[in-house]
């Protein structure tokens, strides 16, 4: 493995490389992994030169598509770190560290997230005891925006350092097997921005830049995502992939399809999508596909919003079942 | 002195006073759409705008369209002074009144194609001429006794003779001014420019629909019989359905519940509705007005995917559905209510009405659009253009034309920005000034 000196280097690796990767979802999720892992590596070095060895062991975790394993071309950073240490030094060095990752995989092409859910944000970057807490009270609250943090880091993986995140995760599940919990947690997520219209036909951009285009992340992966993480809370599943959550559930009819449907998604997206930056890549242009593929693609949408409902049913009826 | 000359003249004088009121309506209709850089130049140019239509019809409009002449013009009535006119069952003035507020309203709906980038002296000259060579020849041959008059055209209030002849205008200007900074993509998509206050487009709505009443119902010039009450349920019909349509249609098309397309299909409802009111059954007019309201969407997708920046949708709203309501009685009058013309082709009367008022959409629109173009080229080129400069536009009109922002404590802070850099806003974007 080369060892990069620079993230510029980096970045130039990534221009280089990246078409070999462009072939296949898996293929690329890898060549993601390892242009972090030497972003990463490079900052640890960074920062060890100037602060010193780190305070404790550390997790150092990807949240959103990262932690999914199921990027784009173009990704934004969501990330954050649990520490083993109490001291509050630790913080101070672990956010110095965060803020390192944060430009490094900035300048190697991961945009900055805009919602800050980074691990140079104190949020995001805890001690043990303070993401026990943290988690806890965000449970407890169950306010709409406490949930969607957890959903956040629901999804996170561990990508550098000692595995903290497991255990941390299944602490929780019996506070969030709570009555209504779940019902809770998916009627935050029921949201879904329409991508086939009650004729059939899809829903295009009608306005802006992407003019013609659907928007893939709303209309299509959202539904998959969402409806695949209720359900691995539900059978106290820390995986984070979608595929993986969906392949552990027996309690779903047409499983198999639905697994199915969310790759061939993931595949649309790689081939049609226009990647010409973050924003971008989240789009496809609908008349550069062929008849049967735009057909394939609304059935796609369809089994989404029919999985999504499905496990909405699922978690009505466990409800019903407690009370 | 006779009751029902009286009462016709209290039941006008109210009408008119709920048409002028309507311009009211157009200055929150305006401003709503736009941006609220241009707010109090749209709100006071309005104003202004009536004012010089006003001045203008009573020197020359009313005229030019009710004097005596010859099929084509009026040419006796200048400057009227107030005196009652013979057989006409009303007061001369009030009937002077209620003239004065259509032409009124027909200006303001042409201005609507100019928003956002014309200059404030375009507006000046263009109102002076529009209200003598543009209005009065179209509302003379449909009301004054003109050619189309002698044909049976029916336009009850003027779906063709304010809306279509006003949107004609409008679409002359929106080609000539060409679009609005931000309006388009270099690859040819279009931008939505949206309109700073929804609530201000929804209660102008309500404020026109009930001023239609004055414009609809005013129209019968009469108290006999009540008619205008029919009129009047016939309008609010249209609206609704209008209303009711543009709803569905957004929702089945875009998936969206577009309130701004919803709005549009309200006005478009009343407008379709305004050369038939006095002609058709109620069911009628709630096809009408439904119609109207699916016409208006895909007139709006038209004009915009053509590269016709059009902020208020005069050219849907007031053009298409003025279109459409002045063909409408060729299908749907009937024969105990068409009082001028024939019945429609639903009610046996063949295409001959239709014929007639398809004739009066083509030649009037095709007059509206060929004088209003020429008019303002001919601005164009003694007027060193009919545009603000692109600074000025991005500044605002408020700031350009008038040096004060409609929204003077909200709008002042952002000043500095423009002034020193060449982009707005801290992250590069352009914010809303």
């Amino acid at each position: 493995m080369a060892i990069y000196k620079s993230y510029t280097q980096i970045r130039s690796f990534r221009d280089q490389k990246i078409s070999q990767a462009w072939s296949h979802s898996a293929l690329l999720n890898d060549f993601h992994d390892e242009l972090m892992k030497q972003t990463i590596a490079l900052a640890i070095r960074t920062v060890e030169d100037r602060l010193g060895p780190p305070r404790s062991p550390y997790c150092f975790f990807l949240m959103g598509s990262a932690g999914r394993l199921e990027q784009g071309i173009w990704s934004d950073q969501d990330h954050g770190i649990i520490y083993d240490s109490t001291e509050p030094e630790a913080q101070e060095y672990f956010l110095a560290l965060g803020k390192e990752f944060v430009e490094g995989l900035a300048e190697v092409g991961y945009k900055v997230c805009d919602g800050n859910v980074m691990a140079s944000n104190p949020l995001w970057c805890k001690s043990t005891e303070g993401w026990n807490k943290q988690v806890s009270n965000w449970l407890l609250d169950s306010s709409w925006e406490s949930i969607r943090h957890f959903l956040t880091f629901f999804d996170a993986r561990c990508f550098y350092g000692k595995d903290y995140l497991t255990s941390l995760k299944n602490s929780f599940f019996p506070l969030l097997h709570r009555s209504c919990m779940l019902t809770r947690i998916i009627e935050n997520t029921m949201h879904i921005k329409k991508g086939v219209g009650v004729l059939g036909q899809f829903l295009l951009e009608t306005h802006g830049p992407f003019t013609g285009c659907i928007n893939l992340k709303d209309t299509a992966f959202f539904p998959y995502v969402n409806a695949a993480r209720v359900l691995a809370i539900r059978n106290n599943s820390v995986k984070t992939s979608t595929v993986e959550r969906l392949q552990q559930l027996t309690d779903i009819d047409n499983r198999e399809r639905f697994i199915t449907q969310f790759i061939k998604l993931q595949d649309y997206r790689l081939s049609y999508g226009l990647h010409s930056d973050y924003e971008a890549g989240h789009y496809v242009k609908i008349n550069q596909m062929s008849k049967q593929q735009q057909k394939d693609l609304k059935i796609i949408i369809k089994d989404g919003i029919q999985l999504l409902n499905h496990v909405k049913e699922i978690v009505a009826k466990d409800d019903s079942s407690w009370a | 002195m006779d009751t029902t000359f009286l009462l016709n003249s209290v039941w006008v004088m109210v009408s008119a006073v709920l048409v002028i009121l309507m311009i009211g309506g157009f200055i929150l209709l305006e401003t709503g759409s736009t941006r609220m850089k241009n707010a109090g130049h749209i709100a006071g140019k309005t104003i202004l705008t009536f004012g010089i239509s006003s001045i203008v019809f009573w020197a020359v409009g009313y005229g030019l369209i009710f004097g005596a002449g010859n099929v084509l013009i009026g040419l006796s009535d200048f400057f009227y002074s107030g005196y009652e006119v013979e057989g006409l069952g009303l007061s001369g003035a009030v009937f002077f009144l209620f003239q004065t507020a259509f032409a009124g309203i027909s200006i303001t709906i042409a201005f609507g194609g100019f928003a956002e980038r014309a200059k404030m002296s375009v507006y000046l000259v263009f109102a002076v001429l529009f209200s003598i060579l543009v209005y009065p020849p179209i509302a003379h041959w449909i009301w004054g006794g003109g050619w189309l008059a002698e044909h049976g055209k029916q336009d009850f209030a003027g779906s063709t003779v304010v809306h279509l002849t006003g949107a004609m205008a409008a679409l002359a200007a929106t080609i000539l001014l060409k679009p609005r900074i931000g309006k388009y993509n270099k690859d040819g998509s279009a931008n939505n420019l949206y309109g700073h206050n929804q609530v201000y487009t929804a209660l102008s709505v309500l404020l026109l629909w009930v001023g239609w009443f004055g414009f609809n119902a005013g129209s019968t010039v009469a108290v006999d019989g009540g008619f205008f009450g029919f009129v009047a349920v016939n309008t609010n019909l249209a609206a609704a359905a209008g209303t009711i349509a543009a709803m569905i249609i957004s929702w089945i098309v875009i998936g969206k519940a577009d309130v701004s397309m919803m709005l549009n299909g309200a006005l478009a409802g009343l407008v379709a509705i305004t050369a038939s009111c006095a002609f058709v059954d109620t069911w009628a007019s709630v096809v009408i007005g439904f119609i109207a309201g699916i016409l208006v969407f895909y007139s709006i997708r038209f004009f915009e995917a053509r590269k016709i920046d059009d902020p208020i949708y005069a050219l849907s709203v007031h053009g298409a559905a003025g279109v459409w309501g002045t063909l409408s009685t060729g299908f749907f009058a009937t024969p105990e209510l068409a009082s001028v013309g024939q019945p429609g082709l639903f009610y046996g009367g063949g295409f001959e009405q239709l014929g007639v008022q398809a004739l009066g959409v083509v030649v009037c629109g095709a007059f509206a659009f060929i004088v209003s173009f020429v008019l303002l080229a001919i601005m164009k080129s003694f007027m060193g253009g009919l545009r603000v400069t692109e600074e000025e536009e991005i500044m605002g009109l408020d700031m350009s034309e008038h040096g004060v922002y409609g929204y003077p404590e909200l709008l002042e802070s952002e000043k500095p920005a423009i002034k020193t850099t060449g982009t707005f806003g801290t992250d590069g974007k352009s914010i809303k000034v």
